[in-house]
């Protein structure tokens, strides 16, 4: 089940079988046992995005639980000839702005406004071996994007959908998207690589 | 240093971001320049960390909780719109069975009925009017009972025609006696056959209203 969530989900479309149309299906006629397969298969990428967007569990697994919650009341709208996956995400970032914005937890900066130290220490240089602590830096880097570019860098580079799908996920041009992607790497590549690398 | 022009096409690149063109010019450059080279790799480096959060092993906790809450709202909400949504569909399929039965028991105590009790007297068929000629004289009406009387030897039997039924399976006989019509007052008899001899329906229709 797991195997068709995340990265599976985006890249070149939906790629859902007939299993997860008739789920869908299911689940738009109002059958609750179809609502919780639909659950089951996405949880996992919801949850994803949400802590990769958000920061931190608590605040995930809110938003997780409200976006399905959406989703559920929503499910009758949805255009059957659009893509699943898109709609989701969009569900799902469109949650997250909303806890974001009542929160307020994560910080945001401009490029040169980041205090490397956050982010480069001693600890993080040496774990460049280490890939756990590698993504705990990472986590910590995506924090300090803005909105719109972690947005665009967790749907592309996290969850692996192609940039037409994270465009139609967040209701902007490709070109809008690829920008946010061009400006969040450069940014998250500036964080990661302390102050001796800023310059790179 | 690398190239100010180049990185914005390079965070892109490392992506596969861009157009087929576009990336063989960024390839040649990267290729030629080692500054440039250097911010790719590094950049590939975080992409490929970015993709491997989705490789974490899945907080199989929050993953409960999740799936929990939500059920769990989807209950409380249920009085208002998530059952609203769900019940015509399961409605509709759990009234089925209990229309097929309520149908079938009724069918059942008719007949059980129509067999045990007396038929109309002034009930007639095809079949049954020459033993039972029309009142030469109008007699005190009688009461119209629901369901009619049968000849004494067979009841619930005798008023079926000797004549072998078509092959229907139901065979809607109207017969309406004559001194009924002439009494308005007489209820309208009309019986239904059945392809099984021991089920026959009457109705009785108030002449007054047609």
């Amino acid at each position: 089940m797991d195997a068709i969530v995340g990265r599976e989900l985006g890249g070149a479309g939906d790629r859902r079988g007939d299993g997860l149309a008739d789920v869908l299906d299911r689940a738009q006629s109002g059958d609750v046992q179809a609502f919780e397969e639909l659950v089951a298969t996405h949880e996992r990428a919801v949850l994803r995005t949400a802590r990769a967007l958000l920061g931190n569990r608590e605040d995930a697994l809110d938003a997780a639980q409200e976006v399905f919650l959406r989703v559920f009341r929503h499910l009758g709208r949805f255009d059957r000839r659009r893509e699943f996956s898109p709609w989701l995400y969009r569900v799902a970032v469109n949650v997250c702005r909303d806890i974001h914005r009542r929160r307020a937890r994560i910080p945001t900066a401009p490029l040169d406004a980041l205090d490397p130290a956050l982010l480069a220490t001693p600890g993080d240089q040496e774990a460049s071996a280490d890939a756990r602590e590698r993504q705990r830096a990472v986590r910590r880097a995506l924090a300090l994007l803005s909105d719109r570019e972690r947005e665009a860098v967790v749907l592309r580079d996290v969850e692996g959908l192609s940039t037409a799908e994270v465009a139609r996920a967040l209701g902007c041009l490709e070109v809008t998207v690829r920008s946010h992607l061009s400006r969040g790497r450069l940014k998250l590549q500036a964080a990661l690589a302390g102050p001796e690398g800023e310059g790179a | 240093m690398s190239c100010p022009r180049y990185r914005p096409l390079i965070a892109l690149w490392v992506g596969g971001d861009l157009a087929p063109r576009l990336a063989r010019r960024v390839k040649t450059h990267v290729a030629g320049c080692a500054a440039c080279r250097a911010l790719a790799g590094r950049l590939l480096e975080n992409v490929s960390a970015l993709a491997a959060l989705a490789e974490e092993a899945p907080d199989s906790e929050a993953l409960r909780v999740v799936r929990h809450r939500v059920l769990a709202r989807l209950v409380t909400e249920g009085g208002r719109s998530a059952s609203a949504r769900i019940r015509p569909a399961t409605a509709r399929l759990a009234l089925r069975p209990l229309l097929a039965a309520a149908l079938v028991a009724a069918a059942v105590a008719a007949a059980i009925l129509l067999r045990h009790a007396s038929p109309p007297r002034a009930l007639s068929t095809a079949a049954a009017r020459p033993t039972t000629p029309p009142a030469p004289a109008p007699s005190p009406p009688t009461p119209m009972p629901a369901i009619g009387a049968a000849p004494p030897q067979a009841p619930g039997r005798g008023t079926y025609p000797a004549s072998p039924r078509p092959p229907q399976t139901y065979r809607r006989v109207r017969e309406v006696a004559a001194d009924q019509r002439r009494a308005a007052a007489e209820p309208i008899v009309i019986k239904v056959v059945t392809d099984d001899p021991e089920v026959v329906i009457y109705w009785l229709v108030d002449s007054k209203k047609g």
